[in-house]
Order: C-alpha cells, then structure tokens, then sequence
C-alpha cells in the first residue's frame, strides 16, 4: 500500500494494517507525536482502530525548538 | 505577577527553544532563566532518518506552560491548522500566532494574523499574536478579545532593541491586556528597556541562544526583566534640563 507519508510517497509493508502498526513499524511508540490523517487529528486513543488506506494523507508532527 | 486568560505567572520573561548550541545548555538556560512559559515550533518528524532527540522528552513538562508558534504558517488557515496541530499533542492550550509576510525581514502580515486570531478565539485557543509594532493593529487585536498582544522590538532574530519605543509605549497605554514584547531583543538593556515601558513581559530567543555564553544570559535577562518592572513600578524621576545637585547647599564649609 502507498500512502502520503509527511508529503513523502511511501510504501508501507503489508502487516501495518492501523495507524498504530505504522508508529510501532518506525518505532515512534515512545516519542511524543501528533498524528493528522487526510486533515483529522486523530486522538491517541484512535490510533488502534484507525485502518490505513491507499492514497492516504498520514502527517506525523511533533514540537521542535522555536521563539 | 503575570496573567494570561485563565493562567498566571510569577516569571515575566518568556523563552524560545531555538538554535541553543546544545540540549544541556539549553535544559541549563532554560532552569536558570526561571520561565514558566516556553515557545516552539510545530514540525513534521524525520520518520525516515535515524531520530533526533526531541526536546520535549527532555524537559520536565509539569514545569512549564507551552506556548507552540504557527511559525512557517503564510496565511490564517495554515496559521489555524498548525495551532491544531499543536493542541492535538493534549500539552496546550495556548498558541503563539506567527505569520510572516515579508522573507526578507520576517515581519508578521497583519491582515492574516488577525484573520487567524479571530478564527482562533471562536475555537476557544488561549491567543497570543506576534505582531508589529502597528498601535492601531494591537487594539484592533485587542477588540477581537485576544489573551495578550506581543508587538515586535524589531525583526525577529535581528537582536535590535527597541526601534520605536514611541509605539510600544502607546500600545502599552491603551492596552487592557498583557504587553508582551516580541522579537527582536538583543541584550539585558533592551529587556529592561521594554520592561521600564511597562511590558507586561519580554518574549525572546536567539538573544539567549546566540549568546556566547547562553546559561549567563538567561541568567541577566531575567534579572534584567525583573529590574525593568520594578523600576516601572516604582516611578522613575523626572528628567531635568540641568544640574541639581544631590548635597545640600546650605552649610558648606568654605562660604
């Protein structure tokens, strides 16, 4: 499946099936993120029972340093 | 003691996270600076690369109130968007706006960031505009119901001081809502000088960061902001065409 990964074309393998396979797929379980899919934030407790799909926009944001 | 909506602060100073030399003197400045409110910046992670460590996971978040900024946002709705984006963490409530109308000298572009203060308030964000130092802007500002004005000293990162004291003053003045004075300071004695107007508080970053020593500079500039308000507070003299002396002048021992 090919989704829009941060404005990026990825392929993602076939056993990430929910939002959360990806963030454990990249290893970011323990990183504080915000996760926005087509334009929705999707809450935390989501990320189980969010399905991935093709052509999906997924952003994945977290704070940086800034003034 | 500073309000802001529903918030208060003992600290006056507020610190940006950007562009320290490392993330202990950052963690160092930031402690000996004594905010309480801290800026960021809203960004997409490097899922594809090896990860930075992220600021956030080393700083003792109960600590601070944080203030994330819609910088890289040219208009109200990515303004709005990256305010979401930011409240989606669960962290704030807050938001700094920070649209940038002009690349070259970074100065923000008013009719958007009032379009996008507006959209904010309707959504129930703390709001806190980064603006010009435009008297007329900072009250309409003030009308829309924003939570703080913060006109800038001059362009960001430029460490200038204060250009026009005149306009910070007026804005000042009129003002019913905290003054935060934004970008743009250099050194303890623009900090000072903001305060002894009688800003509310001082925002700043690269002043700290860019420092040669950043831990001795959060150091001064706090104590600087907390040297510019007392002074406020007390009531300076008046200035004087000539000499008065500071001695009696009866007494003296050689008439």
């Amino acid at each position: 499946m090919k989704i829009q990964l941060n404005g990026k074309s990825t392929d993602i393998p076939e056993e990430v099936v929910t939002l959360q396979d990806l963030i454990v797929w990249y290893r970011l379980q323990d990183r504080m993120l915000i996760a926005e899919l087509n334009r929705e934030i999707i809450k935390k407790e989501s990320y189980q029972t969010t399905a991935l799909a093709e052509k999906d926009q997924l952003e994945l944001i977290h704070f940086v340093g800034g003034g | 003691m500073l309000k802001i909506g529903n918030r208060t602060f003992q600290s006056r100073l507020l610190l940006g996270t950007g562009k320290y030399p490392s993330y202990e003197v950052q963690r160092e400045a930031v402690a000996v600076s004594g905010a309480e409110i801290l800026t960021f910046a809203v960004r997409r992670m490097n899922v594809f690369e090896e990860s930075q460590p992220n600021l956030l996971e080393k700083l003792d978040l109960t600590k601070y109130a944080l203030l994330p900024n819609t910088a890289g946002a040219k208009n109200a709705e990515e303004a709005v968007r990256i305010a979401k984006l930011a409240q989606g963490s669960g962290l704030c409530d807050m938001v700094k706006v920070e649209i940038i109308g002009c690349s070259k000298t970074l100065l923000p572009d008013p009719v958007e960031t009032l379009k996008a203060s507006e959209k904010l308030l309707e959504l129930g964000f703390t709001v806190l505009p980064y603006t010009s130092d435009d008297v007329v802007l900072a009250k309409r500002l003030e009308e829309l119901g924003v939570h703080a004005v913060m006109p800038g000293a001059a362009p960001i990162g430029s460490g200038r001081g204060i250009i026009n004291p005149l306009n910070i003053r007026l804005i000042i003045e009129q003002s019913e809502i905290p003054v935060i004075v934004d970008a743009g300071v250099g050194s303890p004695k623009d900090a000072a000088f903001a305060m002894e107007l009688g800003a509310d508080g001082v925002l700043l970053n690269t002043a700290v960061s860019n420092a040669k020593d950043p831990v001795k500079m959060a150091k001064a500039m706090s104590m600087a902001i907390e040297a510019g308000r007392l002074g406020f507070e007390a009531g300076r003299m008046d200035m004087k065409q000539f000499g008065e002396a500071s001695s009696p002048t009866s007494g003296l021992v050689t008439s």
